[in-house]
């Protein structure tokens, strides 16, 4: 009888160390290639400190990003951590597919140190959801080769709208002389409405315009818009320093075109330079804000936040890794090294950045950057594209097309 | 067992794969797709009978009429780019020879490929900055200036039906030589023996005859023509202001990225009874195969 | 033929294969050149560096597409040949009381395009966790490229004479060794005429990929393109058209091997409708 006990008692206490001993694997979602580094760096820490948590990263392109995630949590089965565009997040907040951290996001040593502008579209009521850690920045870049050839200070680009299309005038010009302009000053950024949040709304910005006012009704129906507008309409049609196809041009059309020299002034982001640095070695290029005219200047705060999905059961776990990929650790050694931008300001100042000074100019405009706060970010898609397109075609007046595109937008915030 | 009886539980036995394939993937979604559209789908779950809700919606949608618009445009554009070709080709190659068969392979080749691939080599060679198109029609001092062959509504109707006519009058091409085949020489002969010219002869002979052959094909062409998706979708993107959104383009935005499933299923509902009006002439156009 | 008709066929062949032959002569230029202009009718500097960053590109994700292609078209075609020739042969051999009315809604299908069925299928394929699956896909394609094939199937095992099946009953054999041994081999056009029909729909899609899968591991080759292509921050038009020129090879090459018989086929297919 009492060997029968032990036995049990033996087996009992086996199952329970099997779970005591159970491993905590947390299920991560990103975009960003790199954070496969950051992933590894946290796996062998964990190793190391004799803690069973481990992350498993599964990359998701970027038009997946939404699709997946919706269907991930009418299914129940959400990642654990999902580092998603910020401008999702409003939405997603709002369905309460993402877990409150404000108390153990204020306590993190770094926590101030965060993008305000970043760190709201990440809150909800003063909640925080999400936490930004890989940042795109919108800016123009500009080819100082280019620049020296037409008589310009290669290292003063455009600060205010005046300035741009006076250089832009020096800037485009027919080369062989057989009438058809082989390098133009400036490129609209066309592709679709996505362009324009990011590369046209800083032009509202520094005009002293707004998209959506503080309580998140639309605010775009101004005078500042209109003008912003009719400034990039005229910059095709009237001062034609901007051929008119670039209302179509994606990003990559408009990289290929500074890239073979036919471009003086590059609407770009952080993320070209990787790439400039390999495709035109001989290039001495600069970055810098996007000129401004009545406002101040201001830039595109893109990029993602990381947050813990609600269908999270490991929060705990989850937040220990939030905190490493914060560290300088992770963002200086995953980040840096592929000159993706980090998350803190002070971390701009490392060994990877140093080399190349146009990095350096993303601290400061990291501070200038704004990003619109809705939950219906995708859906106004449809009319920002739509009638700012028509404007830079020259098939709509901008006054009509302000007016009717803030009447859609209501419509849609209100459904 | 007796041998009827046996042979016609074969023949059960053997069609049964196809007809499960058939219940689950085709019968099951068609009716689904109908019920659908009686409905409203909230993302995290759950739906609710509307009736005709959705229905009214598509009736009232710009866009909706938009993108029918513009694909029925289309195919009234792109339909004769191919068939002109295709029957003269056709004509000049009903005969098979050794060089006929080679040439009709060199036609037929560009429908092989597909919609993806093309649209980017045509998009590159009509590309405003780097393309070989701006580049010939300059050096042969036709144009002035580049064009933006993509960027603007009519033009770039006009260029992608070119690649599509360029990609598809092969497959009309030949379907057109083997009417052409089945119409007796005799006719040719007692067409000739009365004095009459080859340009007589196409018109008032061979095209008469040719009739139910190229109802057939333009029926097929058509159906083809409202599925359009690959092509605009990578080389417009539906623009420049959605003049180049076809319906399937629309169907795939209101289901895929704005996962209005009740609202999609309406407008494919709508779209499917177009493509059967327009298959249900095909059957038709089928009675006069069978003279 | 007259001469002038030669000739003038061949400057219009000449101008058919531009498209093609520009395709592949831009996949061998580097970049630099190929965003100059005047473009180079020929590459100055000829080079593999456009395949090379094709393939190798992302941890050669490339490769995958191409092979999850090559296994979704090995599927599809291997479900259809089961499918239609046993279905195709049973409608014109083994007809039955329901036969007729199955064939008509075979024949149906062919007038529904599954572009209009895009919303229940999905919802089909999520409830039946077939979503994101190389098998999940090939099942669609299966099922709206195999009625044309039964309908093949079915004329071609027409125009063989009935005896055939009676004098092997005789000898005792079962419908299966019926089928499989005795029609079969004397069916081969009509196999190669559903190979290729098979084949070009399975490789050359691009909307059901696109929306019923999403992982590198099931991708297809032509999102994989788009992929490429369409990346946020760079069109390079070199490598799109490397990737374009490869993915038409296996689509040629196959078309070109069996085309007697695909052309055939489909000729008398469509005709007979």
């Amino acid at each position: 009888m009492s060997r029968r006990l032990l036995v049990l008692i033996l087996v009992v206490t086996l199952a329970f160390s099997g779970i005591l001993m159970a491993k905590t694997t947390l299920v991560m979602w990103d975009q960003l290639a790199a954070t496969e580094d950051i992933v590894k760096m946290f796996n062998e820490k964990m190793k190391a400190e004799g803690k069973d948590i481990e992350v498993k990263l599964e990359l998701i392109p970027y038009d997946q990003m939404v699709p997946k995630f919706m269907a991930a949590l009418s299914a129940g089965i959400a990642p654990d951590l999902y580092g998603m565009d910020l401008v999702q997040f409003p939405f997603f907040i709002s369905i309460g597919a993402f877990t409150d951290i404000t108390e153990w996001a204020k306590e993190l040593p770094f926590f101030d140190e965060l993008t305000k502008g970043m760190l709201e579209i990440g809150m909800k009521d003063d909640r925080i959801y999400g936490l930004p850690y890989q940042i795109d920045l919108s800016t123009m870049l500009w080819n100082k080769g280019l620049f020296e050839e037409a008589g310009l200070d290669p290292e003063q680009p455009p600060q205010t709208w005046y300035e741009l299309v006076e250089m832009g005038q020096k800037l485009t010009v027919d080369k062989d002389g057989d009438g058809i302009i082989d390098q133009w000053g400036f490129n609209l950024a066309g592709g679709g409405a996505g362009a324009y949040m990011f590369w046209f709304m800083p032009f509202v910005w520094g005009n002293g315009g707004r998209m959506f006012d503080d309580e998140g009704n639309v605010a775009l129906d101004s005078y500042e818009t209109v003008q912003a507008l009719q400034f990039w309409a005229d910059l095709v049609h009237k001062h034609k320093i901007a051929p008119v196809s670039s209302v179509q041009y994606g990003s990559g059309d408009r990289y290929n075109a500074f890239v073979s020299g036919k471009l003086a002034m590059f609407l770009g982001g952080n993320f070209n330079i990787t790439s400039l640095l390999q495709d035109a070695p001989d290039m001495e290029f600069g970055v810098a804000m996007i000129p401004k005219n009545r406002g101040e200047f201001a830039s595109f705060g893109g990029g993602s936040l990381l947050g813990i999905t609600s269908q999270s059961k490991n929060v705990e776990a989850a937040k220990e890794f939030m905190e490493f990929a914060f560290s300088e650790e992770a963002q200086v050694g995953a980040f840096a090294p592929s000159l993706q931008l980090v998350a803190r300001p002070s971390l701009y100042d490392n060994e990877y950045y140093k080399d190349i000074p146009q990095m350096m100019r993303f601290a400061d405009i990291l501070g200038i950057a704004q990003t619109p706060y809705t939950v219906k970010y995708n859906e106004i898609y449809d009319p920002v594209g739509y009638y700012f397109e028509s404007v830079f075609l020259g098939q709509m007046d901008a006054e009509t097309a302000v007016r009717e595109c803030t009447k859609e937008i209501e419509k849609i915030l209100a459904e | 067992m007796k041998q009827k009886t046996r042979k016609g539980l074969f023949g059960f036995i053997f069609l049964l794969p196809v007809i499960v394939m058939i219940s689950i993937f085709f019968i099951y979604p068609l009716i689904k797709v109908v019920l659908m559209s009686f409905q409203e789908w909230k993302i995290m779950g759950g739906s609710s009978f509307v009736g005709l809700s959705n229905y009214k919606k598509a009736l009232v949608d710009d866009e909706f009429w938009k993108t029918l618009w513009n694909t029925v445009i289309y195919a009234i554009i792109v339909t004769p780019m191919i068939f002109v070709p295709a029957v003269l080709l056709a004509n000049a190659l009903k005969k098979t020879s050794r060089s006929t068969k080679i040439f009709r392979t060199i036609f037929f080749i560009p429908y092989a490929i597909s919609f993806v691939a093309a649209s980017y080599i045509w998009q590159w060679i009509y590309n405003d900055s780097y393309g070989i198109l701006n580049y010939i029609l300059i050096s042969l001092n036709l144009i002035g200036q580049p064009i933006n062959w993509l960027g603007q509504t009519w033009l770039s109707r006009v260029m992608v039906s070119i690649m599509v006519a360029w990609k598809t009058l092969g497959f009309t091409m030949i379907i057109v030589i083997a009417g052409l085949q089945g119409i007796s020489p005799q006719i040719y002969e007692a067409a000739s023996i009365d004095g009459a010219e080859k340009s007589q002869v196409f018109r008032y002979i061979t095209l008469p005859l040719l009739r139910p052959t190229l109802v057939l094909a333009l029926i097929l062409s058509l159906a083809g023509s409202f599925k359009a998706f690959d092509h605009f979708y990578i080389m417009t993107k539906g623009g420049p202001l959605k003049t180049t959104e076809t319906i399937v383009m629309y169907i795939n935005k209101i289901g895929f990225e704005f996962y209005d499933i009740g609202f999609g299923s309406a407008v494919s509902v709508i779209f499917l009874g177009i493509l059967l009006l327009i298959s249900y002439l095909q059957l038709k156009a089928g009675g006069f195969q069978n003279e | 033929m007259s001469k002038k008709l030669f000739i003038t066929l061949i400057i219009i062949s000449i101008i058919f294969v531009i498209p093609i032959y520009w395709a592949a002569i831009t996949s061998f230029k580097p970049s630099s050149e190929v965003l100059s202009y005047p473009p180079s009718l020929v590459p100055k500097q000829p080079t593999l560096a456009q395949f090379t960053k094709l393939f190798t590109a992302g941890d050669s994700i490339f490769t995958r597409y191409v092979l999850n292609t090559f296994i979704l078209c090995g599927l599809s075609i291997g479900m259809v040949l089961i499918l239609s020739i046993m279905g195709g042969y049973s409608l014109s051999k083994l007809a039955f009381k329901g036969s007729n009315i199955i064939f008509v809604i075979i024949l149906s299908i062919m007038m529904v395009p599954y572009q209009s069925l895009l919303i229940p299928l999905y919802d089909l394929m999520n409830a039946m966790g077939l979503l994101d699956s190389l098998f999940g896909v090939s099942l669609i394609y299966t099922t709206y490229s195999m009625p044309f094939c039964i309908f093949m199937m079915k004329n071609y095992f027409s125009s063989l004479p009935n005896t055939l099946r009676e004098s092997a009953l005789i000898d005792g054999a079962s419908e299966m060794r019926i089928l499989f041994k005795v029609h079969l081999p004397l069916a081969l056009p009509a196999i190669a005429t559903v190979i290729v029909y098979v084949f070009l729909m399975t490789w050359n899609d691009f909307i059901l990929a696109l929306n019923f899968t999403s992982s590198n591991d099931v991708r297809n080759i032509q999102v994989g393109i788009t992929l490429f292509a369409t990346t946020r921050f760079t069109r390079d038009w070199g490598l799109i058209n490397a990737g374009a020129t490869f993915s038409i090879i296996p689509s040629i090459l196959v078309f070109l091997l069996l085309q007697k018989y695909y052309v055939e086929g489909m000729t008398a297919g469509t005709n007979k409708e």
